[in-house]
């Protein structure tokens, strides 16, 4: 029933995880024989991006109580060797809940609905309806019927003919249904574990430096949004967003730059922050007395930081911020054309390139141990008894006895299919909102919208990625968050939702429409508010982080794991701990070093001619395309 | 060896490509070579067009072989029906798009591409519009295709609103383009022109520029483009050429402009009127350059001195036959001379709500300062605004921000000490009495003790007789501003830092030049002295050129009515 595999190897990887594919490209790329398994069908583990259908399917997987336990059949050990049963125990997703907000079928009558049974809410209470609600939050957006009451008690205005306008054309968007959208399911590429690149960061180098780039596409983050006075504002990052903002006064424009710039220079050359070692970054940033919506833009959204953060902390990650700027758009960050479950699969491919072995829907069922429990023999799977030097494995597969310390924490997710961006714009914008914790208490949220232009979706939808640390459920850590930024109401299609957002008024500046609208130095600067997205699906989950555990402790010496998907934006833990396990294994050999172009390599018989060479350059420049490409060329 | 992939080493694909060059090289010495051949036969065929294309897709910077292409599609002009030759045009455009991707900076590709559409039956304005909004997202700030895209406007007849649109887009994008703020200051006074012409702009669109400028400048205050333009929004009022001063006398007769100008040029002309009966003669510049503040009249027939007894003096200055000026004369006495003289005016000439504006903007980039003291452009604007505001309010901070400049951006401390030197004399001449300056008196003029590093408005100083410059930083390259000195009898250049007199002026009426403790070291740096041949006396002591024995007789070659005594 299975094939039959070549028995010895110098690294078997178990899991696609992005760590181990990276292990994987490096072992293979040095000439080392690897063998990579995995148990699923698919590619990257926690880290895979689905279609709808494919997506429909993991949760399905996710839903089954866990496997019973196959016996290891001890009698295929060989004399001195022991099996230990490989695990799943840290790749368990919990807390998965899906739903559906619109109708199963769009009805040709306006009556003959609600026909779809999954589409039940949990009568969950809407902003608009809560007397809380504040007067500058004026988040709230409803059905027609509450809106106009809200607009007579609330000192809004009448919506001008502009406004009135802007409406009719929102209510002749497309019309959703979910059969509609399970049609569309190839254009879906729903991602696990979303992650940005920085546009200097680890893998970007990584990914140019070996040549692997060549397989991967990307887009640049287009903006930078925060959550400031109760409604989404663009962060002015980069000097183009500074000069151009409306948002901040001239002076203020200057403080930004200067802030920024004394946190981009080198620490020990000046003594910028002596005295602030021990004290928080907030601290240091009130010193420099900024003003308060600076030094929100900073805290939160450039320096991705929270009240709690340290001084220097929050420099570095300053710093990481502005070194990423300018090499690619207008933001610091990539985001993975096809989503961020490509990235794994590119060092795949670059592993198979090189010689390496690939076997999907094929688990390691268990680990042989020598006699004295110290070293690694190799594995069973299936039927086959197979030999490596170096095991490396993905922690979900890991068995219980290696990994003692159970992770300490783990992710809350949100997926949300939307029917328009959180901040409309003229051109389809791919955004990066880094949340600020509510009301002290609760995490920073992630947030990441991508439109169809990165193939995240079909045309005319978005989808929202959210993404905090797991304090109890997934659905109630990013509870407040959605509520802010998405309308989570059922909608049959037939009502259109009135705007009642009351336009913030309390900011002393401008409300500009600046970053979308550069031009528009003339506009009166009132921009109809926006009507808050309807979520026509989500799905909320939630999966272990397992980048603070210890892995070295408790497995035998040529034994190797790898943590599944963490909280950063970025891959940067995963290029570190790859890098880690590849030089304990290999020591003296160079990791990943520059694979060769199409070009250089010498074909059988054309040795020496300079003819073959001409011929592919075209073949060439098509790859080079695709990769990351330095930013534009200067004067 | 499992799994790797063999790769040509760096010395082999060396080799590989210095073979490839080398074939390259002859490919292209035979191509040129056939192509001139070709030409010389007068042979104008499609071969032609295919060697050239191939040669100007290695090397676009060829101007001969565009030539020979050009010469080629004239010739085809005649020979094919205007439907073939609006093809065989629109084939030279791709061809240009290759040479502008191997050099975008490619002078030649962009003239030519600009003459094959004028040259083309049915050119395609909006598609080079397109074409250049894709060049100018790749480089914005590649001033060829800026200049090809002016070009496009205006055969495209591009409104000028769309044109100050697409230019704030790309301010927006990255401020530091200085073709795109040029641009704006080309479109604006065409689209908003100052109804009362106090203002380059009219004054909303004055104020919204200037905000846009304070935008740019506070987000990064060293990118200099976005001052650049803030120099030209903050320009002094255009200011009308004026006849200041004028003398008149037997041997010499001069007219002194505010500006220096070139009359022949301008449609400017001069004219002496002697008892209002106009006198024949021509004007030549004073110095050695075309244009000149001073002006020296060689009259047809001698002017008599019982001329300038009789009736009334009078100099007029005509644009285009029109009179713009004039100039009345004193007569001091009888045959002797006569003069006339307008006090000069260096105060901006601004309006009160320009002014005021002016005022805001102090106001900022003293904000700015407080920020940044070490900013240069920011120390320069409010200089050149205070100067513009209320030039002796401002005095002594404008000298005391000067100093701070020359300390900061040590590398133009001449710049900013030729900027003091130019203050100090205008504020030097401001303070001269009245009159002290509109007669040939025999009092001093007594520019001493400045610092001075250049010299500046020195036609002010035409009619005086005593000028006193001693004590100064003086260099050689000053004394070209000499030239203006007309009527100076005694010239006192002592404790400067002159090392020759070479660029010294005619100066005819000069009797006396006194350059005591200066640095000429050789005779041969005073043999420029030759342009002074009425000296009598000149005085060297201080400079080591005082040692040579030889010194006096060589003077006395150079200068005949040089006294002995004099020579000190």
């Amino acid at each position: 029933m299975e094939d039959d595999l070549p028995t010895e190897y110098d690294v078997i990887v178990v899991g696609t995880g992005m760590t181990e594919s990276i292990v994987a490209a490096a072992a293979s790329r040095i000439g080392k024989k690897v063998l990579h398994l995995d148990s699923n069908e698919y590619y990257g583990g926690l880290w895979a991006s689905f279609n709808f259908d494919g997506l429909q399917k993991w949760m399905e997987e996710c839903r089954q109580p866990n496997k019973p336990s196959e016996t290891v059949d001890a009698s295929k050990a060989k004399e001195g060797e022991k099996l230990v049963k490989a695990g799943n125990q840290f790749s368990t997703v919990s807390n998965l809940e899906e739903k559906w907000y619109i109708l199963e079928e769009v009805a040709d009558s306006p009556e003959g609905q609600l026909s779809s049974k999954i589409t039940q809410t949990e009568g969950e209470e809407h902003p608009a309806s809560k007397a809380a609600v504040g007067p500058g939050e004026g988040a709230a957006s409803s059905l027609g019927g509450e809106s106009e009451k809200l607009e007579k008690e609330g000192n809004c205005e009448k919506p001008d003919s502009d406004e009135a306008k802007d409406n009719s054309v929102l209510n002749q968007r497309e019309n959703w249904s979910q059969n509609k959208l399970k049609k569309e399911y190839r254009k879906f590429n729903l991602d696990l574990a979303p992650k940005l690149l920085f546009a200097r960061g680890s893998l970007v180098e990584l990914l140019i430096s070996s040549n692997i780039a060549r397989y991967a596409e990307f887009r640049s983050v287009t903006r930078v949004l925060t959550w400031i006075n109760g409604r989404l504002e663009p962060v002015p990052c980069s000097r183009a967003d500074v000069f151009s903002t409306q948002n901040v006064s001239v002076p203020e424009k200057r403080m930004l730059m200067k802030l920024l710039s004394s946190c981009l220079e080198n620490e020990d050359a000046n003594k910028e922050f002596e005295g602030f070692e021990d004290k928080t970054f907030v601290e240091y940033l009130k010193s420099k007395k900024l003003t308060s919506n600076l030094m929100h833009y900073v805290l939160y959204a450039i320096a991705m930081a929270t009240e709690n953060t340290l001084c220097m902390d929050g420099v570095n990650r300053t710093q990481r911020f502005l070194n990423s700027l300018g090499r690619y758009g207008n933001t610091p960050f990539l985001w993975p054309m096809y989503g961020s479950g490509e990235i794994p699969q590119c060092f795949c491919r670059l592993c198979a390139v090189f010689g390496g072995l690939y076997h999907l829907k094929r688990a390691a069922d268990a680990i042989i141990i020598d006699a004295n429990g110290e070293k690694c023999i190799g594995i069973m799977s299936g039927q086959q008894h197979l030999e490596t030097a170096n095991l490396v494995m993905g922690v979900g597969y890991a068995p219980p006895d290696f990994v003692k310390t159970a992770p300490s924490g783990g992710l809350s997710r949100g997926i949300f299919v939307t029917d328009r961006s959180i901040l409309p714009s003229d051109k389809e914008s791919l955004t990066l909102l880094q949340f600020p914790p509510l009301d002290g208490a609760r995490e920073p949220v992630t947030v990441i919208e991508v439109g169809h232009t990165t193939n995240a979706c079909p045309k005319g939808l978005y989808v929202v990625h959210m993404t905090c640390k797991q304090q109890t459920t997934a659905h109630e850590d990013l509870k407040a968050v959605v509520e802010h930024l998405l309308h989570v109401e059922f909608s049959d299609g037939t009502v259109a939702r009135i705007d009642t957002d009351i336009k913030s008024t309390q900011t002393a500046h401008q409300e500009g429409s600046s970053a979308e609208n550069p031009e528009g130095a003339d506009a009166s600067g009132e921009r109809p508010a926006a009507l808050k997205p309807q979520v026509l699906w989500s799905l909320f989950f939630n999966c272990p982080e397992t980048s603070q555990c210890d892995f070295s402790a408790d497995v035998p010496s040529n034994v190797f794991l790898c943590s599944g998907p963490d909280l950063d934006l970025d891959f940067e833990f995963s290029v570190k701990q790859a890098k880690e396990i590849f030089t304990k294994m290999y020591p003296e050999s160079e990791f990943l070093p520059r694979a060769p172009d199409p070009e250089e390599i010498v074909l059988e018989g054309e040795e020496g001619s300079g003819e073959g060479a001409e011929q592919k350059e075209g073949e060439e420049q098509g790859d080079a395309q695709e990769g990351p490409k330095e930013a534009q060329s200067e004067e | 060896m499992h799994g790797r992939v063999k790769t040509r080493s760096t010395a082999e694909q060396q080799e590989v490509k210095r073979k490839e060059r080398e074939k390259k090289v002859k490919l292209y010495k035979a191509g040129v070579e056939k192509l001139f051949q070709k030409r010389d036969g007068n042979c104008f065929d499609n071969e032609v067009l295919e060697i050239s294309a191939q040669l100007l897709c290695a090397n676009p910077d060829i101007y001969t072989v565009w030539n020979i292409r050009r010469q080629v599609i004239l010739y085809f002009k005649t020979e094919k029906s205007s439907e073939d030759f609006q093809l065989l045009l629109e084939n030279e455009l791709p061809l240009t798009e290759q040479c502008l991707r191997a050099n975008p900076k490619s002078y030649c590709a962009w003239h030519h591409r600009s003459w094959v559409l004028d040259t083309m039956p049915v050119p395609n304005w909006k598609r080079e519009l397109a074409l250049c909004n894709k060049y100018l997202e790749l480089d914005e700030r590649n001033f060829h295709t800026w200049d090809y895209r002016r070009y496009i406007v205006t055969r495209a007849q591009v409104p000028a609103e769309d044109e100050f649109i697409f230019s704030t887009q790309k301010i927006s994008t990255n401020f530091s383009n200085y073709s795109s703020w040029h641009y704006r200051s080309r479109l604006l006074p065409s689209l908003f022109p100052d109804p009362l012409n106090k203002r380059p702009i009219r004054e909303d669109k004055h104020k919204e520029e200037l905000s846009l400028v304070q935008n740019a400048t506070f987000t990064d205050p060293n990118d200099q483009s976005a001052w650049f333009y803030q120099r030209w929004l903050l320009g002094r009022a255009h200011q009308s050429l004026l006849l200041v001063q004028a003398f008149v006398s037997e041997q010499l007769t001069f007219a002194v402009l505010n500006k220096s100008v070139r009359l022949d040029k301008s449609n400017l002309s001069l004219q002496l009127f002697i008892s209002n009966n106009p006198i024949k003669g021509s004007w030549k510049p004073c110095g050695c350059n075309v244009d000149s503040h001073v002006w020296i009249f060689v009259p047809e027939n001698q002017i008599s001195s019982g001329s300038l007894t009789s009736g009334s003096l009078e100099v007029t200055l005509h644009h285009q036959n029109k009179q713009i000026d004039q100039l009345n004369l004193h007569i001091k006495g009888p045959g002797v001379e006569a003069w006339g003289s307008k006090k000069p005016q260096f105060d901006a000439q601004f309006s009160q709500g320009l002014t005021s504006v002016l005022e805001t903007e102090l106001d900022s980039y003293h904000q700015l300062l407080d920020l940044e003291p070490d900013s240069k452009w920011t120390l320069l604007t409010i200089v050149l605004l205070m100067q513009a505001i209320d030039r002796h309010l401002y005095k002594d901070d404008t000298m005391q921000k000067i100093g701070q400049l020359k300390k900061i951006d040590s590398l133009r401390s001449g710049y900013y000490e030729d900027l003091r030197s130019r203050y100090e004399i205008e504020y030097f001449l401001d303070n001269q009495e009245k009159d002290g300056l509109s007669h040939p008196a025999c009092v001093e003029v007594k520019l001493s003790g400045y610092n001075l590093s250049a010299l500046y408005h020195l036609h002010y100083l035409s009619l005086m007789q005593q000028v006193n410059l001693s004590c100064n930083q003086l260099t050689d390259r000053s004394l070209p501003q000499l030239h203006a000195l007309q009527c100076c009898q005694v010239l006192i250049l002592d404790e400067n830092l002159l090392e020759s007199l070479n660029g010294m002026p005619s100066l005819t009426s000069l009797l006396s030049l006194s350059l005591k403790n200066n640095r000429i070291s050789t005779k041969d740096n005073l043999k420029h002295l030759v342009m002074c041949q009425n000296l009598n006396s000149v005085h060297l002591s201080g400079n080591t050129v005082a040692n040579d024995a030889d010194l006096e007789v060589y003077l006395k070659g150079l200068l005949p009515k040089l006294k002995t005594e004099e020579v000190i």
